[in-house]
């Protein structure tokens, strides 16, 4: 089998290394990315690799928080998820992704377990007692559902052109459901329940502000995050609002795909954190 | 019809600003016939609005037409909607009526530039229907739309055309489609429940 393996992370020397080791030793695709979201929205999608090698380096939170994009971006099943690092970044990763099963490998990389490994991913084979498995340490983080399914996204605008646009950017990633007002938005929830509403600020009749009202008074649907769709000219009001109603975020229309999906990735996480709280 | 770049920045279309916010080609051609398709009911409801001096909503519908014309890269329609909404939050009522018949015949001209080279092909007809399977579909789609599933409800309507509805009756498959397309579902189911009456 011909695996497919993406390289990035900011140990430009490791990934380069093991880039050109890979290709040299091994019949397997190699796919170097650029650590930044933008480039991992766009290539991990479109590549479908089996298997990602993550070369950390000086990491901070927010730098390591990216890679959580790398949760919805996988939708398509197995992708094995290699993290080269040393103790401190390690654990900030541990710490500040999502991500359900991450294998570990310390510095300086043995190249011999890697080429295990991915042999190992290239036979289907689940564990196997080997140098591998004495390199690398496999960690399951314990936080993940483990409910693989996708997530339903609804979305609340009276406009049909913006409803239309937001299901194009996230359809790829979620079950999206449209409606065009807070009626219908009610309608829908007595019928079932999403998981996070993207909620437009100003409509007619009924406006964001007062939909959130009526979903926070409600106890079936208080427990639904919400993000607030929001042109530039009123993201101030938007602010003054979120103050009062307390919505878990808002978007900037027009908002790129991986700023949209980006922001329901961080607010589902800080929702479900604040859940397990409670 | 080929969409010419050059073509849509002379009428003040920026295609490459909104590169980011619509998926390739096919995505922004699709934002393009949504807009000319919104036209006719924004335009009304707008000329409504102002005509009633009913400031709230005129300025609920420029916000939303400020949005749509940026988000397919009309900035500076965008720009004079903007001026417009501003205006109507401030009850600047001389600059509203200064500006709005101007950015209106701006909206108009955009829309006519745009209709005859978005217009979509004709897709293949459909398959012929018996009274039977027309039935079938018209309930599942009434399903759908009860599901709010837009993407289902249009695939179920699409078959419709399939079925030889009465002269009369034909204009409401299409018409539901267009309400699907716009998220309309209770519109669109009123007009199946129509349909089925003529079965």
């Amino acid at each position: 089998m011909n695996l497919r393996i993406l390289i990035t992370g900011r140990n430009k020397k490791i990934a380069s290394d093991l880039s050109g080791r890979i290709q040299e030793d091994k019949n397997y695709s190699v796919i170097r990315c650029q650590p930044s979201k933008d480039e991992l929205f766009q290539v991990v999608p479109l590549e479908m690799p089996h298997v990602i090698i993550i070369c950390l380096r000086d990491e901070t939170r927010e730098t390591v928080k990216m890679f959580d994009l790398l949760k919805d971006c996988i939708n398509t099943g197995r992708v094995t998820i290699i993290v080269v690092a040393l103790d401190e970044d390690r654990s900030l990763f541990m710490k500040y992704t999502g991500l359900g099963k991450i294998y570990f490998m310390s510095r300086p990389v043995s190249i011999f377990a890697l080429y295990e490994k991915l042999m190992e991913v290239d036979k289907e084979l689940s564990k196997i007692k080997n140098l591998s498995s004495l390199m690398m340490t496999e960690y399951i983080n314990p936080n993940v559902s483990k409910d693989d399914g996708r997530r339903t996204v609804l979305v609340i605008d009276d406009d049909p052109q913006q409803l239309a646009q937001i299901k194009t950017n996230l359809k790829e990633f979620y079950h999206v459901s449209l409606v065009r007002s807070g009626e219908a938005a009610f309608q829908y929830l007595d019928k079932k329940l999403p998981d996070i509403i993207l909620l437009d600020y100003i409509m007619p009749e009924m406006d964001g502000p007062e939909v959130m009202r009526r979903l926070k008074v409600s106890e079936e649907y208080r427990n639904i995050p919400v993000i607030f769709l929001t042109g530039v000219t009123e993201r101030d009001k938007v602010v003054d609002t979120l103050v009062n109603l307390k919505p878990q975020g808002y978007i900037v229309k027009p908002a790129k795909k991986v700023d949209i999906v980006t922001k329901i990735i961080e607010v589902i996480d800080a929702w479900e954190d604040e859940q397990d709280e409670d | 019809m080929k969409i010419d770049v050059r073509e849509l920045k002379a009428v003040g279309i920026d295609m490459e600003s909104v590169k980011a916010y619509t998926k390739g080609k096919e995505g922004y051609l699709s934002a393009l016939r949504m807009y000319c398709r919104a036209y006719s009911a924004n335009k009304e409801n707008m000329d409504n609005y102002f005509a009633k001096e009913d400031w709230e909503n005129y300025t609920i519908i420029v916000h939303s037409l400020k949005s749509n014309s940026r988000m397919i890269g009309a900035l500076a329609l965008g720009d004079e909607f903007e001026r417009l909404e501003m205006a109507g939050r401030k009850l600047d009522l001389d600059t509203i009526k200064k500006y709005n018949y101007e950015t209106s015949i701006h909206y108009k001209r955009i829309v006519e530039f745009l209709e005859p080279r978005v217009k979509a092909d004709e897709g293949a007809a459909a398959d012929a229907l018996s009274a039977e399977q027309a039935g079938q579909i018209m309930e599942a789609l009434l399903e759908a739309l009860d599901d709010f599933d837009d993407d289902q409800s249009a695939a179920l309507a699409a078959k419709l055309s399939g079925y030889p509805f009465p002269e009369e009756k034909r204009g409401l498959v299409g018409q539901a489609e267009d309400y699907i397309k716009d998220f309309m579902y209770d519109e669109a189911a009123d007009l199946i429940r129509e349909l089925q009456a003529c079965l």
